[in-house]
């Protein structure tokens, strides 16, 4: 059964057509691929499926529900979590306490919510699942460093934690792997493994399309806000559109196609 | 002009000024526990930084800013309600623009966010003008005051507060 199910989404910006009666779904523990070039409205519509956009047209199902008239806040206490394309952390706060904002939407899901937020951050059932977290992202040691004081690469993780904490049914990453090392897009590959092995449905949109073949096992590939392709990554590169949206690089996804891992 | 008789349950002046600092006392540590130690510190603070980023983790962000606002807004009606006991007559002139501004350095001078540089900003907004009546009645003291308020924003612009921190560090 489909976590995600998005049918006919159409986003305009005044004159601008941003996302054109666009289709996909994700699946319990899938990881799909969403590319496209720049401008082609692969941010926008992660924001139409967190609801910081209102969408024109169409449906967005999330777990059997139509949550559209849901708010941003709603959508994540139901289980919708994001990374952003530009890291958005609070620098000044420390990695444990960014991450136990992540909590926010367990707390306020309860009916309780309001009292659970008067409880030190230190407490038990806080600390317990944000230091499960950070080491499971492999950020256990700088835990208590102020987010400013760690490198670029980190920040991503520690975004990605945030996002996780509350272990989201679905996991929308917008670009994770930009700005890292070799080493550190290896952990994430790991990482989106490990999520995906929990059952959690993610939508990888990166323009690192190497990491994307072995990480997905279909790809939906949309172009100036048109849907355009969805498939394995390995019939991606076969697909005359995808080729001609990407100007002719005919070598897109490396890896991937049928012994592609979810 | 002006409200007379304000009824102070039979307690002396000295009593209330006690009563007042105590209450006040208790509200700040109250309210530094909120914003060093709780969740709901760190969610004011997520939601002053970026509200879409707490949106995202499930802060309904109107919400919580019309609880901090109704908050506030509380402590000024309690804070009013318990200095119009102290002073025993209202008068609007207590609140002119001069003592109005003189509440507001307080915050700002102290640091945003900093309980302990709060404490000592209203401290020194207090005693500064006091002692520096020994240069007269005249307004070259409130030049003084003035120049020595402003060389804080010049060169401390995050207040008490910042200098403590970054000291801390």
């Amino acid at each position: 059964m489909s976590v995600l199910e998005l049918s006919g989404v159409s986003k305009r910006f005044g004159g601008l057509q941003a996302l054109s009666e666009v289709s996909l779904s994700v699946s319990a523990g899938e990881v799909l691929g969403l590319i496209g070039p720049n401008g082609a409205g692969k941010s926008t519509l992660v924001s139409c499926i967190t609801g910081v956009l209102r969408i024109d047209g169409g449906t967005i199902r999330f777990q059997d529900c139509d949550i559209q008239r849901l708010l941003p806040h709603r959508r994540a206490r139901r289980g919708i979590a994001r990374t952003f394309q530009k890291v958005r952390l609070a620098d000044q706060l420390t990695v444990y306490e960014n991450v136990a904002v992540g909590l926010a939407s367990h707390w306020f899901a309860r009916a309780s919510g309001w009292s659970s937020v008067f409880r030190p951050l230190s407490a038990a059932s806080v600390a317990q699942a944000v230091n499960r977290t950070l080491e499971r992202v492999g950020l256990g040691d700088v835990s208590g460093a102020i987010v400013k004081s760690l490198p670029f690469g980190q920040r991503h993780f520690v975004e990605i934690a945030c996002a996780i904490v509350s272990e989201p049914n679905l996991l929308l990453l917008d670009e994770p792997a930009t700005g890292l090392t070799e080493r550190e897009r290896e952990r994430l590959a790991t990482l989106v493994k490990d999520i995906a092995a929990q059952g959690c449905a993610q939508m990888l949109i990166e323009h690192d399309l190497e990491l994307v073949g072995r990480l997905c096992n279909r790809v939906t590939v949309i172009n100036q806000g048109h849907h355009i392709f969805t498939g394995t990554p390995a019939a991606a590169q076969r697909e005359p559109e995808v080729v001609r949206a990407y100007l002719g690089m005919n070598q897109l996804i490396s890896g991937g196609g049928d012994d592609a891992r979810g | 002009m002006g409200l007379i008789g304000i009824p102070t349950g039979g307690v002396d002046k000295q009593t209330w000024y006690l009563i007042m600092l105590s209450v006040c006392l208790a509200m700040l540590a109250a309210l530094a526990y909120i914003d060093r130690y709780s969740a709901l510190g760190v969610i004011l603070k997520m939601v002053r930084h970026d509200e879409i980023a707490a949106q995202a983790s499930g802060i309904n962000i109107f919400a919580v800013k019309l609880i901090a606002f109704t908050v506030s807004a509380g402590i000024a009606g309690l804070s009013g309600a318990l200095f119009a006991a102290y002073v025993r007559f209202l008068t609007p002139d207590l609140f002119n623009e001069q003592e109005s501004f003189r509440y507001m350095m307080m915050a700002v001078v102290g640091g945003i966010g900093s309980p302990l540089g709060g404490i000592i900003a209203s401290l020194m907004l207090t005693m500064i003008p006091e002692g520096l009546r020994v240069l007269g009645e005249d307004n070259y003291r409130l030049l003084v005051y003035g120049t020595m308020v402003l060389f804080v924003l010049w060169f401390l612009p995050s207040g008490i507060g910042g200098l403590i921190e970054r000291l801390r560090k």
